[in-house]
């Protein structure tokens, strides 16, 4: 098992990020990709040859992309190029990813500098005729050194109303889907450990959601995105050692 | 889904779907200096319309005698400099297009749009409605209670008040605030399920007019007001 990976420094949303797309329908632009919300997503007018590339201005380090919501079908030939010149004959990145429901993911454990990135995607037999893409991260993660010593099994958010009668029968409403909740307990970081996890508030803090890969070695299982709830780091010196800290994070599924 | 809106209700993992339908209008005579003559043409005009997207209807006001007439929607932008009073949009570039002179116009020009918003939208099952987004902005409580009376006067039927909805306020929607027109619009309330098809698995509960908008940091609040209380006003 690896350490937690936090996702959060995405340099597909900065300002000096050009992005440009094969295609879009006017209501569902590329500048969705930089939507937070992966619900407000782009849509392509065609499937069999559809990209989406985007230029950083300058080369960046970049260990980990991800693509959260999408539409494409099994069939689908999707991959992640990557280059120092808007140049795609053959890229020094180019990997394809594995198609799974919902999140893709490819992730480096050294960073790829280069100032050049596509997305290519093949799915001529998607049964929509278009494809959809929700967000993309395109950055680097980062890693404590030491990992949670515990977590709290997924806690479950069931929203939904009910009233009893007099006589005790109950009419229910379920509302919306379950939302997932976790807590991770951190008890032995160093300081560079809580510097990364102040950096993760200071970036996103409560209003902005992030990524974060739980165990790399399962990344496409444990990879969620997610709201921070903690108002404040809240960081408490350790109970074996002084010189280390202790914290809990809690977070929430991003839907 | 081939099950009625109370059959559907009773399976108790059933999540009631909120649709709530506002036409803005967009008053194309106030933006005139954005219109573009299209090239190799003396008459077809167009706007960037993609916010909205395909409009029900564009209507034009005579300045010189009032009269109001809805316009003619044509198959393809080709066809708009040959038909005078018609319209057409381009899907796949967010243009409207429309037959115009701009060097001798006068009177009033309108879109009118359905937009659409929700209150839950999950990913697995994401509404769509004619190629348009379903924003999902519609808090739990936003949707007004609903109540009814009847005037001591008989005013010729029951007077439905139906309160004011609220949508979370998407700072990217900030402009079509001022952008668009949004009083006395229509505005229908649809409930259905997730996973449904619209329009077939979606029950209207009320049809209104929007009356005052209110917008803060926090939500837009929009009245609504009985269908039979208003004068459209663009």
């Amino acid at each position: 098992m690896k350490n937690i990976r936090f996702l959060y420094d995405n340099w597909f949303d900065d300002t000096a990020t050009t992005i440009t797309a094969s295609s879009e329908e006017a209501l569902f632009p590329k500048e969705n990709l930089q939507d937070y919300r992966h619900k407000e997503f782009w849509q392509s007018t065609g499937d069999s040859s559809e990209w989406i590339k985007w230029d950083f201005g300058s080369a960046k380090d970049v260990k980990a992309f991800v693509l959260k919501f999408h539409n494409f079908s099994a069939g689908a030939t999707v991959k992640i190029q990557a280059n120092s010149s808007d140049s795609w004959a053959s890229p020094p990145v180019d990997e394809t990813l594995s198609i799974v429901s919902g999140q893709m993911q490819k992730m480096w454990d050294s960073a790829q500098s280069y100032q050049w990135w596509r997305l290519t995607m093949e799915d001529s037999g998607n049964p929509d005729g278009y494809l959809r893409v929700g967000r993309i991260f395109s950055g680097s993660w980062s890693s404590p050194s030491v990992n949670f010593d515990w977590k709290r099994p997924w806690s479950v958010i069931t929203k939904a109303v009910s009233r009893d009668s007099t006589g005790g029968q109950r009419v229910a409403r379920k509302l919306a889907d379950n939302k997932k909740l976790w807590r991770y307990r951190f008890g032995f970081l160093t300081a560079s450990d809580v510097a990364i996890i102040e950096d993760v508030l200071e970036k996103c803090g409560r209003h902005k959601p992030f990524f974060i890969v739980e165990d790399a070695d399962n990344a496409d299982n444990t990879l969620y995105y997610v709201w921070l709830l903690n108002e404040s780091g809240d960081f408490e010196p350790s109970d074996v050692m002084h010189t280390r800290f202790a914290v809990s994070l809690d977070l929430e599924e991003a839907l | 889904m081939g099950l009625s809106l109370s059959d559907w209700a009773k399976r108790a993992d059933w999540i009631p779907q909120l649709i709530l339908r506002v036409e803005p209008a967009y008053a194309l005579h106030r933006v005139k200096s954005d219109w573009t003559l299209e090239g190799g043409t003396s008459y077809t005009q167009w706007v960037d319309h993609s916010e909205l997207g395909k409009p029900n209807n564009v209507i034009f006001c005579s300045a010189s005698d009032g009269s109001i007439s809805t316009w003619t929607e044509v198959g393809s932008k080709g066809a708009i400099e040959t038909t005078n009073d018609s319209w057409f949009y381009e899907t796949s570039s967010g243009k409207l297009y429309f037959h115009a002179d701009a060097g001798s116009w006068s009177g009033g020009l309108a879109s009118f749009s359905w937009v659409y918003f929700t209150n839950v939208n999950p990913e697995d099952n994401l509404l769509v409605i004619d190629d348009k987004p379903v924003r999902e902005l519609l808090h739990d409580a936003s949707l007004p209670d609903i109540s009814q009376s009847i005037s001591d006067f008989y005013l010729g039927s029951l007077q439905l008040d139906l309160g004011t909805v609220s949508l979370n306020a998407d700072p990217s929607l900030d402009e079509w605030w001022w952008k668009y027109t949004w009083v006395r619009k229509r505005m229908d309330a649809l409930l259905g399920g997730v996973g449904g098809t619209y329009p077939d698995d979606f029950t209207t509960i009320w049809n209104g007019w929007t009356g005052k908008l209110v917008w803060t940091e926090e939500e837009v609040r929009i009245d609504v007001t009985d269908l039979r209380e208003v004068t459209p006003f663009v």
